[in-house]
């Protein structure tokens, strides 16, 4: 049966070779277009959600806020400011809370290093803040440590564009910066990340120093915000409202006042940004799926056209001894190898240009979102399936029309 | 030409009739001797309302290396018996054997591989596959055989050697003229050793010429024993068989040994219908 299917299926070609090769193309081109649609979807959404994670990975930023409910006779209106002690009492009272930092902010911060001379947004936190905001070191470096917090150390941690704002190309490790007047060692920089979101500046401009120096310094009794992260993605919206339960008794505010604890929430951005990138990712896949079923109603149409044009010839196999199936067969196996061959090279193709342009350097972060098509099992098997769904549903429909036609009646026609 | 013919099918029908060289199993040796069998056999087709009786009631008996002519005029129900005697179609009613086997209520693969072991097609208009090489054409019978390539390879071969054609084996249908293009059907209609073969007017896209050469070729085949019906309007092409079955409205007409008689029944049949 193979055999006679596949020396059918060559003889056809040899024979037929303009047509196959139209055929093949219309196949490869969809292909090329679902696959490549697909892939830049799969970059874009990867892209977004990278960019979300390089801002915070899985935390809670809290804020102090305003009360918008009267509480216990007290009035709304009322100013909720957090403080570290905030910060102590959550991590005592809710288990569910992994890593927590502090963060006290001043904007303008001046930094001096030699004659050059910069201003930026400033930021005094705990240790745990590099992994809370995807903050590493790059190498050769490191992050502020517990001791740099003991011992009030003047150390400094700095973003990558900035260390090359104040450095040039010589390693700023070791160096001292002049911050706010004061001598600074600077123990590490930020390895270079992709940030979409962002407040005061994106974290490559940061200059980062312990907290305790901080309030040293500038005597500060609140914070700007706290980070928290909590073990548990799924519970993470218990977590949540046990810490404004928490803290809305410390502060006298109702639990469900969520104005006078603002918080953002990177587990629930992450999600959304997630569910936005798969909505373009259907999409496109969709617009894609679309260009491949014209080229599947190409193939179809071709194959249609194909069986009107060989019902000669399927009458006369069907008198040499053709069974219905074997015409059914060749039909619907002539389409699928066309399909599937097609398929093949629109695939290789679109991977082609996929690994090209992933390779490509990213100029800008506009750039960053089209630069960086991912081509993934998912989207390859996908493909796969739907090209083998057109090619069957292609050659089928004929191929029971070619099989339904009597032979007596072929073997007339003309 | 014709005598020898007529005197050789009396001499073919005499040993169909007495008992096979096995002897005691004669029983199992009759049946071969007399590849088709038809009792009643009757065709009707639904043309909107009405129903034509395209054959009615067509008891024949063909033997072991009978030539038959089937002579009759358009809408005798000639293709019509064709399509049955060689399975294309099926009877509406009424029984057919073939090769001893009961053939008329075979569904369609089963049809199929009758048509495919049994029976050897040859068609006014060739019918080769045009884009594939004589060898091919040849070798598709027994692609549906399930013949190995080789195989199918050498028997196609010595088909076309046999036909005369060992030197066009790579012609395309194009790149034949219309005599050797039949001879390439008619190897293909060969080449899986079937019962019978079955040729509709096998000359009718020939010239005389060439009309000659073919049923030459026929002659031979039938001298090495090969059964052959053909379907036919041309008396003189009717004349090289050994029997004529004429046909009218879809019933035999006249079954005579001597092809002349029945032209000429044939010929006033023709005349009474003008």
């Amino acid at each position: 049966m193979w055999r006679i299917l596949v020396s059918e299926f060559l003889s056809d070609l040899k024979s037929q070779r303009k047509r196959a090769l139209l055929t093949t193309f219309a196949v490869t081109w969809g292909t090329l277009s679902v696959v490549l649609l697909l892939s830049f979807g799969e970059g874009l959404r990867r892209t977004f959600v990278d960019g979300q994670l390089g801002a915070g990975d899985r935390i809670f930023k809290i804020y102090s806020g305003t009360t918008s409910q009267t509480h216990e006779g007290l009035p709304k209106g009322r100013r909720i400011r957090l403080r570290e002690a905030d910060l102590e009492l959550l991590e005592r009272s809710i288990p569910e809370i992994d890593l927590t930092s502090p963060s006290y902010g001043r904007g303008s911060t001046t930094l001096e290093h030699g004659d050059v001379r910069t201003t930026t947004y400033m930021e005094g936190v705990e240790p745990a803040f590099s992994e809370l905001r995807s903050m590493d070191p790059a190498p050769g470096g490191r992050f502020l440590n517990a001791r740099d917090l003991e011992e009030r150390r003047r150390v400094l941690f700095l973003g990558d564009e900035i260390a090359v704002d104040l450095f040039g190309n010589s390693d700023p490790v070791g160096e001292t910066v002049r911050l706010d007047g004061l001598p600074f060692t600077v123990v590490g920089t930020m390895r270079e990340k992709f940030q979409s979101s962002m407040s005061n500046g994106p974290d490559a401009e940061r200059a980062i120093i312990p907290a305790t120096t901080f309030r040293a310094i500038y005597g500060r009794e609140y914070v700007s915000h706290l980070l928290v992260r909590p073990r548990s993605v799924e519970r993470a919206p218990a977590t949540k409202r046990e810490i404004r339960r928490v803290l809305g008794s410390r502060h006298a505010f109702a639990a469900d006042d969520e104005r006078a604890l603002p918080m953002w929430d990177f587990i629930e951005s992450e999600e959304q940004i997630s569910k936005i990138g798969l909505g373009i990712q259907i999409f496109l896949g969709l617009v894609g799926a679309f260009t491949l079923l014209v080229a599947g109603v190409g193939v179809a149409n071709i194959m249609y056209v194909v069986v009107r044009e060989r019902t000669r010839e399927i009458g006369i196999k069907r008198a040499v001894g053709a069974r219905r199936r074997h015409v059914v067969a060749q039909f619907v196996f002539e389409a699928m190898m066309l399909t599937l061959i097609g398929g093949a090279i629109g695939m290789a193709l679109a991977s082609a240009i996929v690994v090209g342009v992933d390779s490509i350097p990213a100029g800008n972060q506009a750039m960053q979102y089209l630069m960086n098509p991912k081509l993934s099992w998912p989207i390859a098997l996908s493909a796969l399936a739907i090209l083998t769904g057109i090619g069957l549903a292609a050659g089928v429909l004929p191929a029971r029309r070619a099989a339904r036609l009597d032979p007596v009646e072929s073997l007339r026609y003309e | 030409m014709t005598h020898e013919a007529t005197a050789r099918h009396g001499g073919e029908a005499a040993a169909g009739t007495a008992p096979g060289p096995d002897g005691g199993a004669g029983v199992a040796a009759a049946p071969k001797a007399r590849p088709i069998v038809t009792r009643g056999l009757s065709k009707d087709y639904e043309m909107g309302t009405e129903t034509v009786h395209a054959l009615r009631d067509v008891d024949l008996v063909i033997e072991e290396n009978e030539y038959i002519a089937v002579m009759g005029p358009s809408g005798s129900g000639k293709s019509t018996l064709m399509n049955l005697v060689g399975c294309l179609d099926t009877p509406t009613s009424g029984e057919y054997e073939l090769n001893g086997q009961p053939v008329q209520d075979l569904e369609d693969g089963e049809l199929a591989e009758i048509r495919n072991r049994e029976i050897g097609f040859v068609f006014q208009s060739f019918n080769l596959l045009p884009r594939a090489s004589a060898l091919h054409n040849v070798e598709l019978p027994l692609v549906y055989a399930g013949a190995p390539p080789d195989v199918r390879r050498e028997r196609a071969a010595d088909a076309l050697s046999a036909v005369g054609l060992a030197d066009r084996m790579d012609h395309q249908p194009n790149e034949l003229s219309g005599g050797q293009r039949q001879r390439v059907a008619i190897a293909r209609g060969l080449v899986n050793e079937p019962a019978i073969l079955l040729a509709d007017e096998p000359t009718g896209n020939l010239d005389s010429e060439t009309s000659a050469e073919i049923m030459g070729l026929f002659r031979q085949l039938r001298e090495a024993g090969q059964t052959i019906i053909m379907v036919t309007h041309e008396h003189d092409i009717a004349a090289h068989a050994g029997r004529v079955v004429a046909l009218r409205d879809g019933t035999v007409e006249s079954r005579d040994a001597d092809p002349r008689l029945s032209a000429d029944a044939v010929t006033a049949a023709a005349g009474r219908t003008a």
